[in-house]
C-alpha cells in the first residue's frame, strides 16, 4: 500500500518542492520513492507512521540535525532535507543510488559477483572505512545490517545507506537492530546500540562479505530447524558461539551448511582470521575483551590485500603467507627476494604487485583511497630483476652514490636491498 | 615462467549463496459456499498480488513459500507442497459445506518435520498461520474447538505467527480468535474492498515480523520456556491494530 501518489506535490523543510515520480522499494519503516526535488532527481524516504508512532518525533529532529551536520563524504546517501508532516508522518530527501551499485544481499545470494577477489577486500576496506568516519565524528549507526550497503562489484567501491538511525553518540531511536546482526548484549537487553554493538555487527557484515555464512550459525544452530524467539535470544545473545571459534567447537562447521565457510576461510589471512576470532571470541561478545577497532581492520585489510600476489611459478593469485613462503596453488616455494616496506605494511616485492595511496596514508584521511602509484615489474633482459614503475603524477627520488636521482611518471627503480624512495613526505624502503 | 595470471575468485570452488532459513506461510481458506461472490474473488485477486508482494520481503535472511490449503467438503491442499513466490495462483472457486476440522487436521499433519512440509536444510523460521473464513465449521462446534485443539499440541502451531481474517457481518469472530489465540491478530472484514487490502497487509506484514526480528526497545521478554512466539504475534497484533478501516465503498454483504 503506497501511501504516497505519483503526481503527489509535497513541501521541504528549507522551503523546496517535491514530486513523487515512482515507488522504488518498501522496507520495515517506510517507502522510497524516486522524486523531482527542486528540478534534481532524488530518492525520498517516507516513512509508515504506524510502525514508528512515538519514535518518528526523535526521526525528525535527529534527522534535522544529521542534515544540518552535513554528509561525512559521499560514500554517504546522507538526508539532506525532510518534507513537511502529513498525516502524521513525513520523510526525507537524499541521494539516489547511482547506476553500478548492487544491494548488498544479491552479494550474500550469489546474484551478484565481484569482478575481482580484490574487490571484495576493496569492499570491506570501505564499509569499515565508513563506520571509521562516522565513530570519528562521535556518531554511531544503530542498526547496521544487510541492507544498508551499495556495492559496485566492478571496483569494490560502498555507499552507506539508511543514515537516518545514525544519531550522535548515546542517543537512542529506540530500534534495536535486525536479528542477526545485532549484538548479543543488545539481543538480550542488556544495553542500548552504541559504538561497541555498532562494531560487533560491522563484523558481521564483513564476515558474510567474505564467507557467506553467518558467524554464529554452525551445526548447534542448525540443530534447531524451527528458529523461536527463544532459540534466536540464545543462540545469537546468550550464548554465541562463533563457527570457527578455536577454543569452542560446539557450533563448528558442518558441510552441508557451511560449505562456503569451507572453502574461503583459508583463503583469509592469519591476520585476518585472527581479527574475526577475536570479534566473536565470547569475551568479546560480552564485552569483556575489546573488539578490533574500525583502525586495525582497516590496516590488516590493505596488507591482506597486499598479499594477494600471482605465483611466478604457477601465475595463480594466492593469499602469500609471511610466515610460509609457499604457494597455495602448486606448492612451490616462493623465493621473495624484497619487499616494500612503508608504515604498517610489507608489500611482497613479486611482478603485477602495487603500491596505492593508502600504504602511505595510512587511514589518516576521510576516505579510503585505493590509487595505485607503483607497479612492480621484471626488467625485460632478466626477470630477476625487479622495479617499481612509478604511475603517479608526482616525482619520487632515491639516494644513489650520494646523489639524489628524480623518478618520474612512467619511470623504474630497480629495487636494491636498503634503496629508499621518497614519495611526497613518505618514506617506501626496499627490505 | 607464468602462465597465463588468473585471479584467485577464477581458480577457487565457487561458493554459492548464503543458506537462507525457510518461512513458509500456510494459508487456510474457506472456500465454503457462503464465500460465493465477491467474497472468493477479492480473496483470488489479493492471493494473486500478495505472490508479488512477498518477493519484496524475500531477503538474504529468508526464503519465503506458500502453501495453500482450502476447506469445503473435506479440505485440499492446492499447493502439494509449499511452492516459490514465482508460482502462478490457480483461482479458488466456492462451492460446499464448512470443513474446518477437517482442515486442522490436515494442517496438524503438515506441520512436521518427518512427514509434513517443514523440512529445510537450512532450518526454517517459525511459520505463518493465515486463516481466511467467513463461515461455521460444519464438522465441528461453532469455536472449532476440536481441530485447534489438535493444533495446540503442534509445536509449530505454538511457535507459529498466527493472524485470522473473519469476513461479512455475520462474521465468526471467536472461530478465528480461537485459531490465533490472541483476538488483536484477527481483522473482521466487512467488504471484498477492504478484505483484499487487509490480506495483502496482513501476509505481507506477517511474513515481515517473522522472518527479519527486527526489534524493538519495548520488545516483552518470553517465558524462557515456551516455544510461544509471543513477541511476534504481539507485533503483528500492533501493526494490525493501525489498519484503518476502509469507507470510501459502500460494498455490503
Amino acid at each position: 500500500m503506497a501511501v504516497l501518489k505519483k503526481g503527489q506535490s509535497l513541501r521541504s523543510m528549507n522551503g523546496g518542492t517535491i514530486v513523487v515520480e515512482t515507488l522504488l522499494g518498501e522496507g520495515g519503516q517506510g517507502y522510497v520513492y524516486k522524486v523531482d526535488y527542486n528540478g534534481k532527481p532524488m530518492a525520498l524516504k517516507w516513512y509508515k507512521a504506524d510502525e514508528l508512532k512515538d519514535s518518528l518525533n526523535w526521526f525528525y529532529n535527529n534527522l534535522k540535525n544529521n542534515i544540518s551536520k552535513g554528509s561525512p563524504n559521499s560514500d554517504f546517501l546522507w538526508p539532506v532535507d525532510l518534507t513537511e508532516w502529513v498525516d502524521g508522518t513525513f520523510g526525507y530527501i537524499m541521494p539516489l543510488r547511482p547506476q553500478g551499485y548492487e544491494e548488498f544481499p544479491a552479494f550474500l545470494m550469489a546474484q551478484v559477483e565481484f569482478e575481482k577477489f580484490s574487490c571484495m577486500v576493496d569492499a570491506a576496506l570501505n564499509i569499515v572505512m565508513g563506520f571509521k568516519i562516522l565513530h570519528n565524528r562521535g556518531y554511531t549507526y544503530q542498526d547496521l545490517n544487510d541492507g544498508n550497503f551499495f556495492i559496485d562489484p566492478k571496483n569494490g567501491k560502498v555507499l552507506i545507506c539508511d543514515n537516518d538511525n545514525v544519531a550522535e553518540s548515546g542517543e537512542n531511536s529506540g530500534i534495536v537492530g535486525k536479528a542477526r546482526y545485532m549484538a548479543p548484549l543488545v539481543v538480550v537487553g542488556k544495553k542500548m546500540p552504541d559504538k561497541i554493538t555498532d562494531r560487533f555487527s560491522m563484523a558481521v557484515v564483513l564476515f558474510m562479505l567474505f564467507m557467506r555464512n553467518h558467524p554464529l550459525e554452525g551445526k548447534a544452530v542448525q540443530k534447531k530447524v524451527i528458529l523461536t524467539e527463544n532459540y534466536q535470544k540464545k543462540y545469537y545473545g546468550e550464548n554465541p558461539v562463533f563457527i570457527a571459534d578455536p577454543t569452542n567447537d560446539t557450533n563448528g562447521p558442518t558441510m552441508a551448511a557451511n560449505r562456503n565457510f569451507l572453502i574461503r576461510w583459508p583463503l583469509m589471512s592469519k591476520d585476518i582470521r585472527d581479527l574475526f576470532i577475536a570479534a566473536f571470541s565470547k569475551d568479546a561478545m560480552a564485552e569483556k575483551a575489546s573488539s578490533p577497532i574500525e583502525m586495525v581492520w582497516c590496516r590488516k585489510l590493505l596488507q591482506y590485500k597486499s598479499d594477494l600476489i600471482y605465483c611466478p611459478h604457477c601465475g595463480k593469485q594466492i593469499v602469500f603467507d609471511h610466515d610460509k613462503p609457499v604457494c597455495m596453488k602448486c606448492k612451490q616455494p616462493l623465493n621473495i627476494s624484497a619487499y616494500l616496506s612503508v608504515g604498517h605494511y610489507m608489500i611482497p616485492a613479486v611482478k603485477g604487485s602495487t603500491l596505492c595511496m593508502e600504504h602511505l596514508i595510512d587511514f589518516d584521511d576521510e576516505r579510503y583511497d585505493p590509487t595505485i602509484i607503483g607497479e612492480i615489474i621484471c626488467a625485460k633482459n632478466d626477470s630477476s630483476a625487479i622495479g617499481l614503475k612509478n604511475l603517479s603524477d608526482g616525482v619520487w627520488q632515491y639516494q644513489k652514490g650520494g646523489e639524489y636521482v628524480k623518478v618520474g611518471k612512467g619511470e623504474v627503480i630497480h629495487l636494491i636491498k636498503g634503496r629508499k624512495i621518497k614519495i611526497g613526505s613518505h618514506y617506501v624502503e626496499v627490505v | 615462467m607464468a602462465n597465463e595470471m588468473m585471479d584467485l575468485l577464477d581458480t577457487t570452488e565457487d561458493v554459492g549463496g548464503i543458506p537462507r532459513r525457510t518461512l513458509t506461510i500456510f494459508f487456510m481458506i474457506d472456500v465454503s459456499g457462503s464465500m460465493y461472490g465477491s467474497k472468493i474473488g477479492a480473496v483470488n485477486s489479493a492471493m494473486e498480488e500478495v505472490l508479488v508482494d512477498l518477493q519484496d520481503v524475500e531477503g538474504a535472511d529468508a526464503e519465503i513459500k506458500m502453501a495453500v490449503l482450502t476447506f469445503s467438503d473435506g479440505c485440499y491442499w492446492m499447493t502439494p507442497q509449499p511452492v516459490n513466490l514465482d508460482a502462478n495462483w490457480s483461482e479458488l472457486k466456492a462451492e460446499g459445506l464448512t470443513d474446518f476440522y477437517s482442515a486442522c487436521k490436515e494442517l496438524n499433519d503438515k506441520l512436521s518435520v518427518s512427514h509434513g512440509f517443514m523440512d529445510s536444510a537450512s532450518g526454517c523460521y517459525a511459520p505463518v498461520l493465515f486463516l481466511i473464513t467467513d463461515g461455521y465449521p460444519t464438522d465441528d462446534t461453532d469455536n472449532g474447538d476440536n481441530g485447534i485443539n489438535l493444533l495446540k499440541k503442534n509445536n509449530w502451531y505454538k511457535a507459529a505467527i498466527r493472524v485470522a481474517i473473519a469476513i461479512g457481518d455475520d462474521a465468526n469472530k471467536s472461530l478465528c480468535e480461537n485459531f490465533t489465540g490472541n483476538p488483536e491478530t484477527v481483522v473482521v472484514a466487512h467488504n471484498s474492498v477492504f478484505l483484499k487490502k487487509v490480506i495483502k497487509k496482513i501476509a505481507v506484514t506477517s511474513s515481515q515480523v517473522a522472518s527479519s526480528g527486527r526489534s524493538r526497545t519495548d520488545s516483552e521478554t518470553t517465558d524462557p520456556n515456551t516455544v510461544e512466539s509471543t513477541v511476534g504475534n504481539k507485533q503483528v497484533g500492533t501493526i494490525i491494530k493501525e489498519i484503518p478501516e476502509d469507507d470510501d465503498d459502500d460494498f455490503e454483504w
